[in-house]
């Protein structure tokens, strides 16, 4: 049992192949290592895997984890994560969710559940505290997302997949009530072990170390959250859609497959178009003041609308200008259990293919009345669907295109074209899971749509990119939602941008690579808690410990170090290949004649292994003793790099 | 004339998200927007007093306030779709001006 407040002390492991179940060894040392969340999953998840482990083999494991303030009724503390090896981009992913599964896993009395084996019928995991069923449903076969977690118990948590799932579409999502955990095909890792569907109940709560000064912190920060014109503002009233306008004005509007940075007709698409004409109200998470969420009508039916990926993807980067068919696929997407960036992305490729010639598939930029019938194919892998639910890399290797198949090590991109911000395609191309905008740091925050930094420089961007990847790997391992991040940014330089403050703070961060430098390597030496960064309070207070920023920001870096090398043994190549966009962001201007818009990769990614302290993309044993990362007893023979 | 397109929270606070403004400096747009603002605080005003409300129905407030004047620096302008730092540039017949809320994110 753990000493620590704040954990519930307890992780499960479950066998689907022998339906046994046990409780995995987790001490506090391990919890105090890596905080929880995706950073304790990629440390299980290294020590687990081995060289040409892939998705589909039995001992391939679903780590479903919380955080510590998951349940503590934090601001937006109500996330959980999914990591396993990924057979979209056969390395590690990490998809991360809200809802309400992860409080109620923790009401069950677990930190986290780790899934391995294979079940010989389709199966409903139940978890009603150290209860654990295992229901045979072979009814629940073809369900809708919405339908399977109807048949499940009311007042639990719940995870499920829809068809495509269970078809194994390599982008398949799991679902959470309407939430996603949808980056990676962590639903097809699902389907190949024939789980449908897992439910959570209980009714323990975690013990708080002082509730006293955590209210106190929760009150404070939340106040922080609502007077920030990002998290304050925006989110609630235009949530993630409300992009749409910046992202054009900043050239970073992915359109025509990335193709260019602005679309002609983006207001027909956007956040303003969505909330003035479907909205109906905004909703959210469980303890979350953002309310990002939008509630919209389709078919007299209250729903879950577009989030700003969504309606980007779906959009601009296909030349479509109705948002009722976006609100409509999306509803479609959900239902049937795929991720919406990486289907749009495969149908944008399948256009442009068709538009060189390379594939017929049948698909045209602007023509997009039969796409409910191809996401329906997609999956149930029937005709070109079935072509389609390989993702883009597949078909590249089968068609050709290689050099506009928009993905980074697989997994395609969000809707952020990084031409017009060139460092957010620095962390596009490091990023871990690949193509996803927030293991990639979100760097765009500064880059325009936040601060106004110059976007085109790679100047300072390494740095920058370390920073973040390592605060929001650290905020999603305590359990909290990455948009709680930009609340980092102090508001009265956001509100103004252009005040002299902000236009001399925006100077500076070109200038901030010594302090980056220090961060990234040595982050435990920043022994101060800074006011703008909230997390080690609230996990001091929620937890007992003692973390400081700089213990914070480590714990990120230890995430971050650790999947990079749990990928590497997974995939036995050199890293810096695989760190990579495709030749189309980094080799042709977005505005042709402007140099300026491409990315600059090469001289960016030299910066940051430097800064890192890795060695053509992988970590140095010196990088992976400072942090402390915890390695598998056979590193020596499954780890190729500086091992003197 | 010129067209003004308004995105983001400043849409919602300001109440309306197109206009056409005169020929002038982008000070003399902020001040025309102003005083739109103003004459439309005064007609929402004016339109709640005359109306009826349902039964259930809260009065709600309006939705602009005259007294907060909007300014070149709460906002992030575009011209022509490139971006504008000078307060003082000109706009010109047929130009068309992005104003844009100084945050997003997501």
């Amino acid at each position: 049992m753990s000493k620590l407040k704040g954990y519930m002390g307890k992780v499960l492991f479950i066998d689907l192949s022998n339906k046994t179940h046990s409780e995995f060894p987790w001490t506090d040392e391990d919890r105090i290592r890596t905080v929880g969340g995706k950073v304790m999953a990629a440390d299980i998840l290294l020590n687990h895997v081995k060289p040409g482990m892939t998705a589909y083999d039995e001992d391939n494991w679903l780590v479903v984890t919380t955080g510590p303030l998951t349940c503590c009724k934090s601001p937006s503390s109500a996330r959980f994560n999914i990591s396993t090896v990924s057979p979209l981009t056969n390395i590690l992913t990490s998809s991360n969710c809200g809802g309400d599964f992860g409080k109620h896993l923790k009401n069950a009395g677990w930190d986290a559940v780790i899934i391995t084996g294979k079940a010989k019928e389709l199966t409903w995991i139940e978890i009603n505290e150290d209860e654990i069923t295992f229901h045979e449903v072979p009814e629940f076969k073809g369900l809708m997302t919405t339908e399977t977690q109807e048949k499940l118990p009311k007042d639990s948590g719940k995870l499920a997949i829809g068809p495509a799932g269970e078809n194994k579409v390599l982008y398949a999502g799991v679902f959470s009530g309407e939430r996603t955990a949808g980056r990676g095909g962590v639903g097809a890792v699902f389907g190949d072990k024939n789980l449908k569907c897992v439910s959570a109940a209980g009714t323990k709560e975690p013990e708080i170390f002082d509730p006293e000064r955590l209210k106190e912190i929760n009150r404070q920060w939340t106040k922080t959250l609502k007077k920030h014109p990002i998290t304050g503002a925006q989110l609630s009233k235009l949530g993630t859609a409300g992009l749409v306008a910046p992202m054009q004005a900043h050239r970073i509007l992915a359109t025509k497959n990335f193709g260019d940075g602005r679309f002609e007709h983006f207001e027909k698409v956007s956040g303003e178009e969505l909330a003035e004409k479907h909205l109906i109200t905004n909703s959210g998470c469980y303890s979350c003041p953002m309310k990002c969420e939008r509630r919209v009508r389709f078919e007299g039916k209250n729903i879950k609308g577009p989030e700003l990926e969504t309606l980007g993807l779906l959009g601009p980067n296909l030349l479509n200008t109705d948002i009722e068919k976006i609100i409509k696929w999306n509803y479609e997407l959900d239902e049937l259990g795929i991720d919406t960036i990486s289907a749009a992305g495969c149908v944008a490729f399948a256009m442009e293919l068709q538009e060189k010639g390379l594939w017929e598939s049948g698909l045209h930029f602007g023509q997009t009345d039969n796409l409910s019938e191809v996401f329906h194919d997609i999956a149930y892998r029937r005709g070109i669907g079935d072509i389609l639910a390989e993702g883009t890399k597949r078909m590249s290797d089968r068609f050709g295109g290689k050099e506009f198949a928009i993905n980074a090590k697989g997994l395609e991109l969000a809707a952020y074209e990084p031409r017009g911000a060139v460092g957010h395609g620095l962390g596009y191309a490091t990023s871990n899971r690949g193509g996803c905008h927030l293991n990639a740091g979100y760097l765009v925050v500064l880059e325009g749509l936040g601060l106004n930094i110059d976007s085109y420089t790679a100047k300072g961007k390494a740095g920058l990119v370390i920073t973040f990847q390592n605060v929001m790997e650290a905020a999603s391992a305590a359990g909290f939602c990455v948009f709680t991040s930009y609340a980092i940014l102090p508001w009265f330089l956001v509100a103004k941008p252009t005040s002299l403050l902000t236009r001399f703070v925006q100077t500076v961060f070109k200038y901030s690579t010594p302090f980056t430098y220090i961060a990234s390597r040595w982050p435990q030496i920043l022994k101060v808690n800074i006011s703008l960064i909230q997390y080690p309070r609230v996990y001091n207070a929620a937890c007992g410990t003692k973390y400081k920023a700089g213990d914070f920001i480590k714990s990120g870096a230890y995430g971050f170090n650790a999947e990079r090398v749990a990928n590497i043994i997974l995939g036995q190549e050199v890293s810096a290949n695989v760190d990579t966009l495709p030749k189309r962001l980094i080799e042709e201007e977005q505005v042709p004649g402007d140099k300026r818009t491409k990315v600059p990769l090469e001289k960016m990614k030299k910066s940051y292994y430097i800064l890192r302290g890795w060695k053509d993309g992988a970590p140095t044993m010196k990088t992976l003793k400072s942090l402390g990362v915890r390695l598998p007893e056979c590193i020596k023979e499954v780890y190729p790099y500086d091992q003197g | 004339m010129i067209k003004v397109k308004i995105f983001g929270v400043l849409r919602t606070t300001i109440g309306f998200g197109y206009l056409e403004v005169s020929e002038g400096s982008m000070l003399d747009v902020f001040e025309e927007i102003s005083k739109i603002m103003e004459k439309r605080y005064y007609e929402d005003l004016e339109n709640q007093k005359n109306q009826v409300l349902a039964e259930g129905e809260e009065e709600r407030n309006a939705a602009l306030n005259p007294h907060k004047k909007l300014s070149f620096g709460d906002a992030i302008v575009y011209i022509n779709g490139d971006r504008c730092m000078k307060k003082r540039a000109r706009v010109k017949d047929g130009d068309e001006i992005w104003l844009l809320s100084p945050a997003a994110g997501g």
